[in-house]
C-alpha cells in the first residue's frame, strides 16, 4: 500500500508536467489536441490525488503503522472521525491535502471557464499545473507522506497531539487551506491574461466568484483559529498574534483590498496593475504563510519544526514566483495602461484608495513584526520577540481607522460628492456616533479605545441602517410596492453592494466583540469545597474533584456552581484531561457559561486530589460571542453577494415573505448593537463582592508586566496568559516577578533584571528601546507615510482638470441614439 | 456528435468497471470488515476509476483530429466586448441616477457626469452597430505590434478558404483545391 501511495504521488508529478507542458504547447502552436490533452490530464491529476488521498485514509483507518506518517500521528484508541482527519495533522499530510484540494478546485474553475474564457484555460491549467508540481516534488523528495519503517515496526502509534483532537480542528486547517489553496485559481487567471494578453475585465469576471469563496473560507478559517484557542487553550484570549496566525491575516488583508479595489475596475476601468499586483501578492503570501509554518524561520506554536532544506526549496519557488509573475507584469504594463480619471477627493473611489492603503499596510505591518525577530537575530545576532502587546498598540488605531472607512465608504458617491451632499449623508450617523460617545462617557467608560470603537460602530450601523431605508424608498418611488419589498428588491438588484454593506455590519459586531476585551475582568482563585468568590457579576462555588477515566484519557474534572446576582445559572466542569500516551501535556478542557452579553470563562489551573481544593483562572470576557455572530452575518453577506444575479431576482418577486424575514433580522441586529451599547457600563459598575475563598492578591504594576513577560514553556504567550497547567515557566516567571515588585523595584528595572537574567532580550514581549529596535517601532510609520503619500500623488495625477468639464455638450440632444439610450435604459432595471 | 456518444459510454464504462472492482474487492476483504474500511476501499477502487476516465480523456484528443475554434467566434469576440462596456456604462448611469435619488450627487455634478457618461454610451452603441473593429482588435493590433521583431512566428496550419483543407503555413496553394491561400 505504501509503495502504491508513492507510486501514485510519482505519477501525478510526470502527469501535472504533461498537462503544463501539452496546454502551453497547445496554446502556442494553436492546437486543440493538445491543449484538450492537457485538461484531461489536469483532472487526471485530480483523479489519481483522489486515489492517494483514499489511500492514506485507507492506510490510517486500517492502523497501518508501518507508515511512518500513519505512526506518528495515528493510534489504535483514536476515534474514527480524528483518524481520518490526522490526514493533514502533520506536515507530509497537509501537503498533500494541499495538493488535493488545489487539483479539485483547479479542475472545477477550469471546467467552468473552458468555454467562456477559451483562450486563458491553457494558460490557467499549467500555472495551476506548475503549482502543483512545486508541491508533489516537496512530496516525492523530502516530505513523502507514504515513507515506511524499514524495520521494527511500531506494534502501535503514538496519536494525534491531544489540543488537535477536537472538533474545531477537524474543520479549521481544511477552510484555512481552502481559503489559501482557492487564491490560487484568480492567480493563474491573472497570470494567463498576463500571458496571452487579453487583459481586458474577463478574467476579473471568472476570478471574481473564487476569491470571494476563498475570502469567505480564509475569514471562517481565522475565525475558527480563535474559537478554538478561546475553548482549547485556555488563556481566556482568542488571538494571540502568533506568526502562523499573522500568515493566515495576511492573504487576508491584501484579498480584502482585492475585493474592494476591483469593484473600481469593474466600475470606472482604473486599477488595473494594482489588482493583478494585489492577486499576485495575495498568492505569495498564501506560499509565504506556508513557508512559515512548515520551515521554522519563525518561532511559533503551530511550526511543525525547524526544516533548512524545506526553507530553502519554499525560497527558490517563492523567488522564481515573484521574478516570473512581476516580470510579466512588466512587460505587459503597455497594455495595462488605464483611462485613470479621479472626479473628486470626496468620492468612493478615493475611499477605495484610503481602504487599499489601510489594508496594504495593515498585511506589511503585521509581516514586518512577525519576521522582526528573525530579522533582528540575522542582523545583530540579538533574539526578541514580538508578542500581543506591540501588535495591539499598533493594529488598534488601524483597525479603527478600517472600521470608519466601512462606514464613510458607503455614504460617499461614485465619482464625487459635494458639502451639500455630504451633510445630508453625513448627519445622522454623526449623530448616532456623537449619541453614543456622550452616554458612553456619561455613564463612565474610561477605556477609550473600546469607547471610540463603540462610538464608530454606531456610525458604521446607522450608516448601513440608512443606506438600506434611504434605498428602499428611492426604490419604492419607482416600482410603486411596500418598503419592505422595496428592501428585498434592492438586494435583488444590486446583491453584490448589499451584500457587501451586510459583510460591514458582520465587521462591525467583530468589532464590537474586540472591544470588549477591554473589559475584561480576571482573577486567579484558589478553593476549597463550597467556597464561594465573587469575580464581576458572577459568583462561582466550588464543589469538587472528580477523576474518571476512558480509553485514551484520565479526565480531573472540577465541579462547580455559577451564580449571577443570586440566581443559579447551572454547573461549570472545567477539566484536564491527561492522554494516556502524552500525560506530561494534559489538555484544558474549559467551562464556559456564554451569554449575550459575557462568557464566564473558568479554566481548572491546578488540583489537590486529596484536599479536594483546587487553583481556578476565572476570566469574565464581555461580548465575545458577538465575534462568532459577527462572522455569522458576514458569512450570510458573502453569500448574498455570492448568489447568482438571477436567483434572488426571482425570491423577491415570488415570496415576498422572505423579504420580511431579511428585515425583521436587520431589525434585530441594530437592536442587538443598540442594547449593546449599554453593557459596558454594567460591567465598569460591577466589583468583587464578599469572598469567602481566596483570589490571589495581585498588585497592578504585576498584573501590567505579566503581560510584558514571555512564559518560558514554550507556548509563546506573554506569562500572564499562558494557559499551561502547572507551567514551570509560568510559575518561575510569575513567581520572580512578584518578588522583584514586592521588593519594590519599579518597571524599567524589572524589565532590566528580567533580560539580564534571561541572558537576552527575548524574553520580553516587545522588543527594547535600543537603536536597531527603534526600526521596528519606525518602520511602519514611514511604510505608512510612504504609502499615504503614494496612494495621494496618484490621486492627484488622476484627478481630472476641471477646465475640459464645460466641452462636453449636450449637441446630439436629437441624435436616435439618445432616445435608444433612453430606451435601453428603461428596460436595464 | 459521435464523438460526446463514445465520450459518453466511455464514460459509463469505466465507472461500471470501477463499481465492480469495488463490489469484488469488498467481496473478498478478508481482513478489514468494519463500514470505513469498506467505504473507503470502495471510494479508492472507484476513484481509480475516475482517474481511468480522466486517462481516456487525456489521450482521446491526441488521436482525434485537429478541431477549428471557429473564426465566426473570434470575430464576435471584440463585439462582445463593446457591448459589456456598453453594460457598463449604463450600469453606471443607472447608478449614479440612483445616487442622485439617495442624495449623495449634486446636480451641476450629476448633469455634467450623466452627459459625459451618455456621450460614451452613443459611441459605444454606435461602434456596435457598425460592428466596427473594437476592444478585441485593439487587443490583437497592439500585441501584434509588441511582437514585431518575430513578425515571421510560424503557424501550424492554416486553412482554405474555399475546401476547409489544413495546409501547411508557408503553403501558397491549398493542396487539395489548388486555390490560392
Amino acid at each position: 500500500m505504501p509503495a502504491l501511495g508513492t507510486f501514485l504521488l510519482l505519477t501525478c508529478f510526470v502527469v501535472a508536467a504533461y498537462a503544463a507542458t501539452a496546454s502551453i504547447a497547445g496554446a502556442k502552436r494553436q492546437s486543440t489536441r493538445l491543449t484538450e490533452s492537457g485538461i484531461g490530464a489536469f483532472y487526471l491529476v485530480t483523479a489519481l490525488m483522489s486515489v492517494a488521498t483514499a489511500v492514506i485514509m485507507y492506510a490510517f483507518v486500517t492502523d497501518t503503522y508501518a507508515i511512518k506518517y500513519v505512526d506518528r500521528y495515528s493510534d489504535a484508541a483514536q476515534p474514527l472521525l480524528f483518524k481520518l482527519t490526522a490526514y493533514w495533522g502533520g506536515l507530509d499530510g497537509s501537503i498533500m491535502f494541499w495538493v488535493l484540494l488545489l487539483s479539485v478546485f483547479g479542475a472545477i474553475a477550469v471546467r467552468n471557464s473552458r468555454e467562456s474564457h477559451r483562450e486563458l484555460i491553457p494558460y490557467v491549467v499549467a500555472v495551476i499545473a506548475i503549482v502543483e508540481m512545486f508541491f508533489l516534488f516537496l512530496m516525492v523528495v523530502h516530505n513523502n507522506p507514504f515513507e515506511t519503517y524499514l524495520a521494527d515496526i511500531p506494534p502501535d502509534g503514538q496519536g494525534l497531539n491531544p489540543l488537535l483532537q477536537n472538533v474545531y480542528m477537524v474543520i479549521h486547517p481544511p477552510s484555512l487551506y481552502i481559503g489559501f489553496v482557492g487564491m490560487t485559481i484568480p492567480f493563474a487567471f491573472g497570470m494567463a491574461a498576463l500571458a496571452t494578453g487579453y487583459l481586458d475585465d474577463s478574467w476579473l469576471r471568472a476570478v471574481r466568484r473564487w476569491t470571494m469563496v476563498s475570502w469567505l473560507f480564509l475569514s471562517l478559517g481565522l475565525t475558527l483559529g480563535m474559537i478554538w484557542a478561546y475553548e482549547e487553550l485556555g488563556w481566556g484570549g482568542y488571538w494571540g498574534w502568533d506568526p502562523v496566525e499573522n500568515a493566515g491575516l495576511l492573504p487576508w488583508f491584501t484579498a480584502t483590498a482585492f475585493l474592494h479595489s476591483v469593484m473600481v475596475q469593474e466600475r470606472r476601468g482604473m486599477l488595473r496593475v494594482w489588482n493583478m499586483t494585489l492577486v499576485i501578492v495575495t498568492f505569495f503570501l498564501t506560499i509565504f504563510g506556508t513557508f512559515m509554518t512548515r520551515s521554522g524561520v519563525v518561532q511559533s506554536v503551530h511550526a511543525f519544526g525547524e526544516d533548512k532544506e524545506l526553507g530553502l526549496m519554499f525560497t527558490v519557488f517563492m523567488t522564481l514566483l515573484l521574478v516570473v509573475s512581476f516580470g510579466l507584469l512588466i512587460y505587459r504594463l503597455p497594455l495595462l495602461r488605464a483611462r485613470h480619471e479621479l472626479d473628486s477627493w470626496v468620492s468612493r473611489e478615493a475611499a477605495f484608495l484610503a481602504n487599499n492603503w489601510i489594508l496594504l499596510f495593515s498585511a506589511i505591518f503585521v509581516l514586518f513584526a512577525t519576521m522582526f525577530p528573525t530579522l533582528s537575530e540575522a542582523l545583530t545576532g540579538q533574539r526578541l520577540t514580538v508578542g500581543p502587546p506591540f501588535f495591539n498598540k499598533w493594529m488598534l488605531p488601524i483597525g479603527l481607522a478600517l472600521l470608519l472607512l466601512t462606514g464613510v465608504g458607503p455614504l460617499l458617491a461614485w465619482r464625487k460628492s459635494t458639502v451639500d451632499n455630504l451633510r445630508y449623508q453625513f448627519l445622522w450617523p454623526t449623530v448616532a456616533a456623537l449619541v453614543t460617545g456622550g452616554a458612553l462617557l456619561a455613564l463612565g467608560v474610561r477605556v477609550w479605545s473600546s469607547g471610540i470603537c463603540f462610538a464608530m460602530s454606531a456610525f458604521v450601523t446607522t450608516t448601513l441602517l440608512q443606506e438600506f431605508v434611504r434605498g428602499a424608498r428611492v426604490r419604492q418611488q419607482y416600482s410603486g410596492s411596500d418598503l419592505v419589498t422595496s428592501a428585498i428588491g434592492l438586494v435583488a438588484r444590486n446583491q453584490r453592494r448589499y451584500g457587501g454593506y451586510i459583510v460591514h455590519l458582520g465587521i462591525v459586531l467583530m468589532a464590537l466583540g474586540f472591544a470588549g476585551d477591554g473589559f475584561k475582568q480576571e482573577e486567579q482563585l484558589l478553593l476549597k469545597p463550597g467556597q464561594t468568590v465573587t469575580v464581576g457579576a458572577f459568583t462561582v462555588r466550588h464543589d469538587g474533584i472528580a477523576i474518571t477515566q476512558d480509553a485514551q484519557k484520565q479526565m480531573v474534572t472540577a465541579k462547580m456552581t455559577a451564580f449571577q446576582d443570586g440566581k443559579e445559572l447551572g454547573t461549570l466542569a472545567p477539566a484536564k484531561w491527561f492522554f494516556n500516551k502524552r500525560a506530561d501535556e494534559p489538555t484544558t478542557e474549559v467551562a464556559i457559561r456564554r451569554s449575550f452579553g459575557y462568557d464566564l470563562y473558568v479554566v481548572l489551573a491546578g488540583f489537590d486530589a486529596e484536599q479536594q481544593s483546587a487553583t481556578f483562572h476565572v476570566v469574565v470576557n464581555p461580548l465575545v460571542n458577538w465575534i462568532w455572530a459577527g462572522f455569522g452575518i458576514l458569512a450570510l453577506g458573502t453569500l448574498i453577494a455570492l448568489l447568482p444575479e438571477r436567483a434572488l431576482a426571482v425570491a423577491s418577486v415570488k415570496i415576498p415573505e422572505g423579504v420580511t424575514a431579511g428585515t425583521t433580522t436587520t431589525t434585530l441586529l441594530v437592536l442587538l448593537i443598540l442594547g449593546g451599547v449599554a453593557i459596558p457600563h454594567a460591567v465598569h459598575a460591577q466589583a468583587p463582592l464578599s469572598d469567602t475563598g481566596a483570589i490571589i492578591k495581585r498588585l497592578p504594576l504585576e498584573r501590567e508586566l505579566e503581560n510584558e513577560i514571555l512564559c518560558t514553556c514554550g507556548c509563546r504567550l506573554p506569562a500572564g496568559t499562558c494557559g499551561m497547567f502547572q507551567c514551570q515557566g509560568k510559575e518561575k516567571q510569575l513567581g520572580r516577578l512578584r518578588t522583584l515588585v514586592e521588593e519594590g523595584k519599579d518597571r524599567e528595572t524589572i524589565l532590566a533584571t528580567f533580560v539580564q537574567e534571561h541572558g537576552g532580550a527575548d524574553i520580553l514581549t516587545q522588543p527594547p528601546d535600543t537603536p536597531f529596535n527603534r526600526l521596528a517601532w519606525a518602520l511602519p510609520f514611514v511604510l505608512g507615510i510612504v504609502g499615504a503619500v503614494a496612494a495621494g500623488t496618484v490621486a492627484v495625477r488622476w484627478t481630472r482638470p476641471s477646465s475640459d468639464d464645460a466641452v462636453v455638450p449636450a449637441a446630439a440632444a436629437a441624435d436616435p441614439y439618445q432616445n435608444k439610450l433612453d430606451e435601453e435604459l428603461r428596460d436595464l432595471d | 456528435m459521435t464523438s460526446t456518444e463514445s465520450h459518453a459510454r466511455a464514460w459509463q464504462f469505466f465507472i461500471v468497471l470501477g463499481l465492480i472492482g469495488a463490489t469484488a474487492a469488498v467481496w473478498r476483504e478478508p481482513r478489514f470488515t468494519r463500514p470505513e474500511h469498506l467505504v473507503l476501499l470502495s471510494l479508492g477502487i472507484v476513484a481509480a476509476a475516475v482517474a481511468a476516465v480522466a486517462m481516456h480523456r487525456t489521450l482521446l484528443p491526441l488521436v482525434s483530429p485537429e478541431q477549428i475554434v471557429g473564426d465566426s467566434r473570434r470575430s464576435t469576440r471584440h463585439l462582445i466586448a463593446l457591448e459589456r462596456e456598453k453594460r457598463l456604462v449604463l450600469r453606471s448611469i443607472k447608478e449614479l441616477e440612483f445616487d442622485k435619488a439617495m442624495g449623495k450627487v449634486a446636480d451641476a455634478d450629476f448633469d455634467e457626469m450623466v452627459g459625459r457618461l451618455r456621450q460614451r454610451a452613443v459611441g459605444l452603441m454606435q461602434r456596435i452597430d457598425l460592428g466596427e473593429a473594437g476592444l478585441r482588435d485593439r487587443i490583437a493590433k497592439d500585441l501584434s505590434g509588441l511582437k514585431q521583431p518575430k513578425a515571421t512566428r510560424k503557424v501550424s496550419a492554416q486553412q482554405c478558404a474555399e475546401c476547409k483543407t489544413l495546409n501547411d503555413a508557408d503553403a501558397r496553394f491549398c493542396k487539395t483545391c489548388g486555390a490560392t491561400l
